[in-house]
């Protein structure tokens, strides 16, 4: 979905009045952007339960948090950073369940809705083996690889919002991919 | 990896994207072909760049979005029950807390931040005097959030609770070092009263000229004035931590807050 400005400025706007101590302007606040946050969760869960339970999470924290924001700063890159803390945070813990990965839907890898059956049990264990995979990352190489490969987003961008130049993110970026990719092989995963 | 892998890894995304000259594009297609590292890796990025992020959004599930601010009200509640509970159990863990005053530890506070203050270790260590009122402006700005914060439903009971951990763990006969302090009071509410405006007033006049100079910016323009646990904290951040502030000094200035503010600090 798009964000526009006034999106941006009311956001700005409620989270200041939220800061403020108004517990109805967090409430819109909840109200308007978990919608973005749910689907930033399913990428890295795959699972649309999974994905409200950090959502909650999120907001939760946000919650008791409120004032590391800086409101000279917009709210939502704040938030979105959040949530991606907790969500790696996830994907760390789900990749050293290596009992469970088989079961659980793992990382968000396709459109979730109309699967083939054949195609969604080979998105399962693809799914399952980057969640093994993802434990060969350092954690720079998973934040990168989180933010760029399962987030989509622009490289640039990226690399501001992790603070590194540009040439280091790409290095970065293609190690952690070329690990992934290597260790799916190991696992005898066809992506 | 080959020469050639490492190139096919460097223009993955513009072979992706679709901006590569035809030719270069045939040719690192055709390296893929013949390399399962690469294969796998073109594989990968594709399956992960088909995900649109608007189809996305629109699959979210309206119930679960229709149910996530009742559950994330729900959590909070429970998280400060939670807090409250755990802190609870840490008491009964370490038997009664000693019988001692309620305004009691907030008033070693008070003593400790004004011996720092009065005894000029601040002086020479603020960066400039600029510098400092923009921190305690910031930190003015700070404590009207926290005290905000302390009407917020998860909050009832949070200050009583904190006076009461710090009461069980220090007596007026104890040394304090700067870092212990800084610790006790970022454990308050930065909105924590530690002195009156009268007696914040007080201090002002008893200050060398540094450090003594900020005060006016932090205790004056605002309802109650007064000295509070999150400016005192940014006074003494530019202290050395280990600075040890002397039991009896802190145990003389107690004695002597005591005699000043009877109701102790909590109900000023």
């Amino acid at each position: 979905m798009q964000t526009t400005d006034r999106d941006t400025h009311d956001h700005d706007a409620l989270a200041r009045a939220f800061r403020a101590g108004d517990a109805g302007a967090f409430r819109r606040l909840v109200e308007n952007l978990s919608r973005t946050l749910m689907a930033t969760a399913w990428r890295y869960t795959g699972d649309w339960e999974a994905a409200r339970d950090l959502t909650q999470a999120t907001w939760v924290r946000v919650w008791e948090r409120a004032d590391r924001w800086d409101p000279e700063r917009p709210f939502r890159p704040w938030l979105l950073a959040v949530h991606r803390n907790a969500c790696l945070s996830w994907l760390r813990r789900a990749a050293r369940r290596r009992e469970e990965a088989a079961a659980a839907p793992g990382l968000g890898l396709m459109a979730p809705a109309g699967d083939h059956p054949e195609a969604a049990l080979r998105r399962r264990e693809l799914a399952a083996g980057l969640r093994r995979a993802v434990r060969r990352l350092s954690r720079r190489q998973l934040a990168v690889f989180a933010l760029v490969d399962l987030e989509q987003t622009d490289q640039r961008e990226a690399a501001g919002r992790l603070d590194m130049a540009a040439g280091t993110l790409r290095a970065t970026l293609h190690a952690a991919r070329r690990k992934l990719a290597g260790q799916l092989r190991k696992l005898e995963v066809e992506p | 990896m080959t020469r050639g892998c490492r190139e096919f890894t460097e223009k993955l995304d513009a072979l992706l994207a679709g901006s590569l000259p035809a030719d270069e594009a045939e040719r690192l297609r055709a390296h893929a072909a013949g390399c399962p590292d690469c294969a796998a890796l073109l594989a990968l990025q594709r399956r992960l760049a088909g995900v649109d992020a608007a189809a996305l959004e629109a699959a979210v599930p309206d119930d679960l979005l229709e149910g996530m601010w009742p559950r994330v009200s729900e959590a909070i509640l429970e998280a400060g029950a939670r807090r409250r509970a755990g802190s609870r159990r840490w008491f009964a863990r370490g038997g009664p807390a000693p019988a001692r005053p309620g305004w009691l530890v907030p008033a070693l506070a008070a003593a400790a931040v004004v011996l720092a203050l009065a005894t000029g270790f601040l002086a020479g260590r603020m960066r400039s005097l600029e510098g400092g009122q923009r921190l305690l402006a910031e930190e003015l700005s700070r404590q009207e959030r926290a005290l905000a914060a302390l009407q917020r439903p998860d909050a009832g009971g949070g200050l009583a609770e904190q006076a009461a951990r710090w009461r069980s763990s220090a007596g007026a006969g104890d040394a304090l070092s700067v870092g212990e302090l800084r610790a006790r009071l970022a454990a308050l509410p930065p909105g924590t009263v530690l002195l009156d405006a009268a007696g914040a007033e007080a201090l002002r006049r008893a200050l060398p000229a540094g450090p003594g100079a900020l005060l006016p910016a932090a205790l004056g323009g605002r309802d109650g004035g007064g000295l509070r646990a999150g400016e005192a904290l940014r006074l003494l951040g530019s202290l050395d931590p280990d600075t040890e502030i002397p039991p009896e000094r802190v145990a003389a200035l107690a004695e002597r807050l005591r005699g000043r503010h009877p109701a102790g600090p909590l109900g000023w």
